[in-house]
C-alpha cells in the first residue's frame, strides 16, 4: 500500500509519515500540487492524502486533473478549511473522504481503512465485517459460517451498507444504487429489503436511525 | 431636516416676488411723476388759455364743473372765480405750481401773471385725478407680471426639482442597497457637482469592502495558521504516546493529548463565535432546509455516538428557512455535540424538527444528568461551565451554548432549556419561518 502525501507543511507532512510508516504503509511526501501531478503520472500510488491549501494551486483542482488525466486516485482530503461547501466540493470534485485538520490520528487511520475495503472490495471477492462475510462473486453472504442466499436487491444494500461501514446511507442513497440498476422502485422498497435482510444477518447487524438512514457498525462487539 | 429643495424654492419664489414689488414701486413713482407731468402741462395750457378768456369775462362767477377751479385776481381783489373756489385765494402771488386745500378736496394750482392785463390767473385740478391715472397706468403695466408670479413659482418649483434629480436618484440608489454591498456606485454620466462626490463613495466603498474581506480572511487565516501547527502536536503525541513503554510517562502523554484537545476545542469556537456574526450572517443567507443540515450532521457525528453505544433519532419532516448553512451545522454540531458528550454509554439522543404557527422548532434531548435547576439561565453565558459538566472530564469551555444562542439571535429566535422526559437536558430553539431581509439592490 504506496500512499502519496501531498501537504505543504513540513513538520506535519514528517509527522504524520513516520505515524503512517509505523501503521506499515509507504509514503512519498510532495510539498506542491505540480509535483502531485507528476508523482501521480508514475502510477506507483495506490492511495492520496490531500491538503487543500497548497502553494501553487488547489488542491482540488490536483485532484479534478488528476481525474481529467485518468489517473485519478482514491483520496482523503486534509484541510483547515471547514466549511460544508469545501466539503461537498472536495467529494464532487472525486475525493472518498474529508478530514478537517487539526484531526485526531486514529480517526485518520480509521479512515484510510475504510477506503482500503473500499479498495479491497474492488479487487478481492469478499468482504468481511464481523462474523458477517459477503461473496461478491457468488452473491451469498455468510454468517457464522452458514451461508444464505440473497435477492439481487438484497445484495445491492448489504453491499452498500458493508462498504461505508460505520456510516450512515440514508434511504436516498440506497436508492439511487439501486436505481442504477435500472430498478422500478416503489416508495417503501428499501424498507422492505432491509427487513428482509435482517432476518438473515445478526440481530442490530443493520441499525436504524431514525430520521436519517441506516447503517452497520463497525464497532467489534466484545 | 432642511430640504434644500424646498428651500431654493422658497428663496427663488421669495426674491421673484421681491423684484416684482420693487418693480411696481419704482413703475407707480414714475407713472405717478408722469402723470403730474401731464397734469401741469394741461394747467399751464389751460392758464394761458384764460388770459385771453379772461379780459372777455364779465359775469363774477361761472360754473366750471368738477374738475377744474379758476380764480382771476386783479391786485388783491378776486373779480372772476368759478362756483367750487373759496372767498380766499387758492394759490399764490407768484408764477409757478403749489398744493392747497378748499371744496373738501386737495388741488394742484398754477399761478399764472398775464403781462398785458396785470390779472393773476390762478387754475387748479383735484390732486385725486392724477392718484387715478397713476393707478391704472401702473395697474396696466403691473397686473400681466403679477398674475404670472404663481406660474414662474411653478416652474421654479420644477426646475429645481428637476436640477436636482441626480441628487435624489444617488440617495435613492444608496438607500436601497443592503448593508453588506460593497459595489461601487454605477451612476450614468453623473453631473460635474456630483461626480466627486460618487468617486469618493466609491473609494469609501471600497476601502470598506477591503476592510471587511480582511476580517473574514483574518478568521480563516487564523483558522489555518492555528490547525495545522495542532495537527503535527497531535500527530506527535500521537507517535511519542506509540513509543513510549513507561505507564507514568504514557499517562503524562494522555494528559498532553487532552490539553491539546482543549486548545482545539477553544480556537474553534472562537473562530465560530467570528464568523457568526451579523454582518457574515447576512451575508450568506439563503433558504436552507434545517431537516437536512441535521440529518448531515448526524451523519458525520454517527461515528462516534456508535462507539459509545448511544442511539439517535431524528424526528420531523423537511422545513426551509432563510439561513445559512454555515449557522445551522454550528448550532446542530453544538446541540447534538452537547447531548452526545453528556448522555452516557448507551445513553438515547432525540432531535426534533417541527414547525408551529409561526417558527420552525428544534428541540435536542438527551438521557444525561441535565443540569441543576438554577443553571438553565446560567449555561447561555460565555465561558460559563456547569459544575456537572466540570465533574465529568467533558472538553466543554463554556461557549458551545452562548453560540448557539447568538445563532438563535441571529434569526430573532428564542432557546429554552429545561429538563428533558429523557432525564437530561432538552434544549428548544425556534426560528421564525420569515426575517425581514434588505433587499440586494446595486
Amino acid at each position: 500500500m504506496r500512499i502519496l502525501l501531498v501537504e505543504d507543511d513540513i513538520s506535519l507532512s514528517d509527522a504524520l509519515s513516520q505515524s503512517l510508516r509505523s501503521e506499515g504503509y509507504a509514503i512519498d511526501s510532495v510539498a506542491t500540487g505540480a509535483a502531485a501531478l507528476s508523482a501521480i503520472v508514475t502510477g506507483e500510488f495506490t492511495l492520496m492524502i490531500l491538503d487543500l491549501g497548497l502553494p501553487d494551486m488547489d488542491g482540488i483542482d490536483v485532484l479534478r486533473q488528476a481525474h481529467r488525466n485518468k489517473q485519478g486516485l482514491p483520496t482523503l482530503i486534509l484541510t483547515a478549511r471547514d466549511s460544508m461547501t469545501d466539503k461537498i466540493t472536495g467529494l464532487d470534485g472525486g475525493a472518498d473522504d474529508y478530514l478537517a485538520k487539526p484531526f485526531d490520528m486514529q480517526e485518520l487511520l480509521a479512515r484510510l481503512r475504510v477506503i482500503e475495503r473500499r479498495l479491497g472490495t474492488a479487487n478481492s471477492s469478499i468482504v468481511t465485517i464481523g462474523a458477517v462475510t459477503l461473496d461478491l462473486a457468488s452473491h451469498q453472504i455468510q454468517v457464522e459460517g452458514e451461508s444464505k442466499e440473497l435477492s439481487r436487491r438484497e445484495f445491492m444494500l448489504i453491499k452498500a451498507l458493508m462498504d461505508n461501514a460505520g456510516r450512515i446511507q440514508s434511504k436516498s442513497q440506497l436508492e439511487t444504487r439501486l436505481y442504477e440498476w435500472g430498478d422500478e422502485l416503489s416508495s417503501n422498497a428499501i424498507e422492505v429489503h432491509i427487513h428482509n435482510l435482517r432476518k438473515k444477518l445478526p440481530k442490530d447487524f443493520i441499525k436504524t436511525i431514525r430520521g436519517v438512514g441506516y447503517s452497520v457498525t463497525t464497532r467489534t462487539s466484545a | 431636516m432642511r430640504s434644500i429643495r424646498r428651500q431654493l424654492t422658497l428663496t427663488l419664489i421669495a426674491l421673484l416676488i421681491l423684484i416684482s414689488f420693487s418693480a411696481a414701486l419704482q413703475g407707480y413713482r414714475s407713472s405717478m411723476l408722469k402723470s403730474s407731468e401731464l397734469f401741469d402741462a394741461e394747467l399751464i395750457a389751460l392758464a394761458n388759455s384764460f388770459t385771453h378768456v379772461a379780459l372777455l369775462q364779465t359775469s363774477q362767477q361761472f360754473d366750471s364743473g368738477e374738475n377744474i377751479a379758476l380764480q382771476l385776481w386783479k391786485k388783491d381783489t378776486l373779480f372772476v372765480s368759478s362756483l367750487n373756489t373759496p372767498k380766499r385765494k387758492i394759490g399764490k402771488f407768484s408764477t409757478g405750481f403749489s398744493d392747497n386745500n378748499f371744496a373738501g378736496k386737495r388741488w394742484r394750482v398754477y399761478s399764472h401773471l398775464s403781462q398785458k392785463a396785470q390779472i393773476w390767473i390762478m387754475v387748479a385740478q383735484p390732486l385725486q385725478g392724477r392718484f387715478e391715472l397713476a393707478d391704472k397706468m401702473i395697474i396696466a403695466a403691473m397686473a400681466p407680471i403679477i398674475l404670472t408670479i404663481p406660474f414662474l413659482a411653478l416652474i421654479i418649483y420644477f426646475a429645481v426639482s428637476h436640477g436636482l434629480k441626480p441628487l435624489r436618484s444617488l440617495s435613492e440608489a444608496l438607500r436601497r442597497r443592503s448593508p453588506r454591498n460593497f459595489e461601487p456606485l454605477n451612476i450614468d454620466a453623473p453631473a460635474t457637482e456630483l461626480a466627486p462626490m460618487i468617486t469618493t463613495l466609491n473609494s469609501l466603498l471600497g476601502r470598506l469592502q477591503a476592510a471587511f474581506e480582511r476580517e473574514q480572511q483574518f478568521a480563516s487565516n487564523a483558522a489555518h495558521e492555528l490547525r495545522t501547527p495542532l495537527s503535527v502536536l497531535k500527530i506527535n503525541l500521537h507517535n511519542l504516546r506509540k513509543d513510549t513503554v513507561s505507564d507514568s510517562n504514557i499517562q503524562r502523554i494522555d494528559k498532553l493529548h487532552q490539553d491539546t484537545d482543549r486548545m482545539i476545542h477553544a480556537i474553534n469556537q472562537i473562530l465560530l463565535l467570528s464568523r457568526t456574526n451579523p454582518e457574515y450572517f447576512e451575508a450568506n443567507s439563503r433558504q436552507v432546509d434545517v431537516y437536512e443540515i441535521a440529518q448531515s450532521v448526524i451523519s458525520d457525528m454517527y461515528a462516534s455516538i456508535d462507539n459509545k453505544q448511544q442511539t439517535i433519532e431524528l424526528i420531523g419532516k423537511p422545513q426551509v428557512i432563510l439561513s445559512s448553512e454555515f449557522a445551522l451545522l454550528t448550532l446542530f454540531q453544538n446541540l447534538i455535540g452537547n447531548a452526545h458528550k453528556y448522555a452516557p454509554q448507551e445513553g438515547h439522543i432525540q432531535v426534533h424538527v417541527h414547525q408551529d404557527a409561526s417558527d420552525v422548532v428544534i428541540q435536542v434531548d438527551d438521557s444525561g444528568s441535565g443540569l441543576n435547576d438554577d443553571e438553565y439561565a446560567k449555561v447561555l453565558e460565555r465561558f460559563y461551565r456547569s459544575s456537572k459538566h466540570i465533574e465529568q472530564k467533558g472538553q466543554g469551555i463554556g461557549l458551545g451554548l452562548a453560540i448557539v444562542k447568538q445563532i438563535v439571535d441571529l434569526h430573532a429566535g428564542r432557546i429554552r432549556l429545561h429538563r428533558s422526559t429523557l432525564g437530561g437536558l432538552s434544549v428548544q430553539v425556534h426560528l421564525p419561518l420569515s426575517r425581514k431581509r434588505e433587499v440586494n439592490i446595486a
